[in-house]
């Protein structure tokens, strides 16, 4: 027996007196390390997907929403440009790398992406099974689309027009073919359907027609600069010069950090303003503790027990309630963190890591033993004044 | 050995207690005896260091409580004294087994597994030991409430009207069982009671 055991047996010999205290706790420490980790992996999963693209350029628009639909694959397309424009930039000495892209179709949800072979060299996709597209019709899944799709090599689907599942008009006589499956990126690739544009072109225009170069249009261009000078002159030129615009990815989804930003910290002051409520609701716990164990700290003394020893024997029942209140809290967390992950990888792609605790989250368990601490000595201090002689001599 | 000298202690200003000097030589046993309010418990509480005196000195073996700071009180009360209390009080979170393991921890973290089995084999709640204390008769409260006394084998017993809740075979088995406790460790054994009972079963008697 000792004060560390005993502690913890009066901490559970009550449960019901530290609950409400608990499940605060609890609350505000799931919420903070919920919130850290969702705004710094979701910042880091968009750096991940935009970084290979310096620019992009399209149809004239919000240039947010043509960042999100052409870099990122979650909203609509602006418009579409025509791909002789298109051509004329990926002349420019300032451009190191051009790929277009074009949409127009889905297979259940899953956007089918035309674009060229150099668009998975953005994001160093490699083939895990089959080969390249090379024909017109033939497509190369994502890892995650292969799965959720659960499509295989030589396997054949229809396309249906339009970018949602929702759509009910089917393009009929125009079957894409499996070719190949890509290895998992855990970039925005893994959830694309990927073929060439010519396939784009085909679907949508009627059986036995020529495409004229002069009418070929594509989505938008994805460029990498070739020195640092371009993100002075290019966007100028081609927002002043041309009827397409030009959007930088990094300052649009900065923008957009921004924005959310303001609403993940307001949660994170709600969080803390919780851990502070649930410091003040341990002091009353412990507390009422005291008061009603006042007899059994009383006869501790009798058994030679110093004051110092009873002010850690509450101590250590604060520093109980807040390191598990921390783990159940972080563990809430983080079971918060792996349901949003499977939702977004299989919406977004987006992969969430869930193992590594951060600084900041050891930062918070200091604060919240900190915060225990504080509520355990300030509801202890009493104990110091105890009237062992008054307490033991009262009747019961 | 527990020697007093012209002890006075007030609760509040007016209301003085005054006691006889005690003189009780190592091992003997002593009754102390009054009616209710004229300071027994009081008394009790003086001699276990738990109140500080007004005047006067209270030497236990070679030891002056007055001379000790509060933690030597603390640590000395722990080491060379049992209390018997009049109510009694266990903590409860425990069960029997671990309320003796406790009364040993402190105020020297001992561990004595045989002893706690020994002394509740003799006191008959050794099959008590992994019981909640809540769960325990009056009877066996009791008992306890001595284990808890005897424990730490302390030089001096008090007891504060251990009797007063017992019937008279249960009464007199407790008093015998104190006695011969308080004899095996060569202790000293202080009653207090207004027990009428008790009287005949000691030699030394002290009226308040």
């Amino acid at each position: 027996m000792n004060l560390v055991k005993l502690s913890f047996k009066n901490l559970i010999s009550k449960p019901l007196n530290a609950v409400l205290s608990l499940l605060l706790l609890v609350l505000s420490v799931a919420l903070v390390t919920f919130m850290l980790q969702l705004s710094s992996q979701v910042k880091g999963n968009l750096d991940k997907n935009i970084k290979p693209v310096d620019l992009v350029v399209g149809a004239k628009g919000s240039p947010l929403q043509l960042v999100l639909s052409s870099v990122l694959h979650i909203d609509a397309p602006t418009g579409n440009i025509k791909l002789k424009e298109a051509e004329k930039l990926r002349k420019s000495r300032l451009v190191k790398a051009a790929v277009p892209v074009s949409y127009g179709d889905n297979y259940k949800g899953v956007r089918i992406l035309g674009t060229e072979t150099s668009y998975l060299k953005l994001y160093n996709a490699e083939i895990a099974n089959g080969t390249l597209f090379s024909k017109s019709h033939q497509v190369v899944l994502g890892s995650a689309t292969a799965k959720k799709l659960n499509l295989k090599l030589e396997d054949t689907f229809l396309s249906s027009h339009g970018l949602a599942d929702q759509s009910l008009e089917e393009h009929h006589g125009h079957p894409f073919k499996v070719v190949g499956i890509l290895k998992p990126t855990g970039s925005v690739v893994d959830n694309l359907i990927i073929t060439s544009l010519e396939s784009i072109w085909d679907v949508h225009s009627h059986p036995g027609e020529k495409h004229h170069d002069d009418d070929l249009e594509v989505t938008s261009l994805l460029i990498q600069f070739s020195n640092p000078m371009a993100m002075m002159q290019l966007p100028r030129y081609i927002n002043d010069k041309t009827n397409m615009q030009a959007a930088l990815p990094s300052l649009e989804i900065n923008r957009l950090v921004k924005l959310l930003g303001v609403g993940v910290q307001t949660i994170q002051l709600i969080a803390v303003a919780i851990l502070l409520v649930s410091g003040l609701s341990i002091f009353i716990s412990l507390l009422k503790a005291i008061r009603e164990r006042r007899q059994e700290l009383a006869l501790l003394r009798t058994y030679g027990a110093t004051s110092g020893q009873l002010l850690w024997l509450v101590l250590l029942e604060g520093l109980f309630l807040g390191f598990i209140g921390y783990v159940l809290g972080w563990l809430i967390g983080r079971l918060g963190l792996w349901i949003i992950s499977t939702y977004a990888q299989n919406s977004y792609g987006y992969i969430f890591n869930l193992a590594t605790p951060t600084k900041w989250e050891a930062i918070l368990l200091l604060a919240t033993l900190a915060i225990t601490v504080l509520a355990s000595v300030l509801a202890s201090l009493s104990v110091f004044k105890l009237n062992v002689s008054k307490i033991l001599s009262a009747e019961k | 050995m527990i020697k007093t000298n012209k002890l006075q202690f007030s609760y509040t200003e007016g209301s003085n207690f005054s006691f006889p000097d005690i003189s009780l030589p190592q091992g003997e046993h002593l009754l102390i005896l009054g009616s209710s309010g004229v300071g027994k418990t009081t008394l009790l509480h003086l001699l276990s260091g738990l109140l500080p005196v007004n005047s006067g000195s209270i030497n236990i073996g070679d030891t002056q409580l007055q001379s000790l700071s509060r933690k030597k009180l603390d640590a000395f009360r722990g080491r060379q004294m049992g209390i018997i209390f009049q109510n009694d009080y266990f903590i409860n979170a425990l069960s029997v087994g671990e309320n003796l393991a406790l009364r040993l921890y402190f105020p020297d973290k001992k561990k004595d597994t045989r002893r706690i089995k020994d002394l509740a084999s003799r006191l008959g709640i050794l099959e008590l030991l992994p019981k909640k204390v809540t769960a325990l008769s009056e009877g066996q409260r009791q008992r306890l409430s001595i284990a808890l006394a005897l424990i730490n084998k302390p030089k001096v017993i008090f007891a504060d009207e251990p009797t007063a809740s017992l019937d008279d075979e249960n009464c007199e088995k407790v008093i015998v069982l104190l006695k011969e406790e308080a004899s095996n460790s060569n202790a000293n054994l202080l009653i207090i009671t207004h027990d009428q009972r008790v009287k005949t079963m000691f030699k030394n008697h002290l009226y308040l």
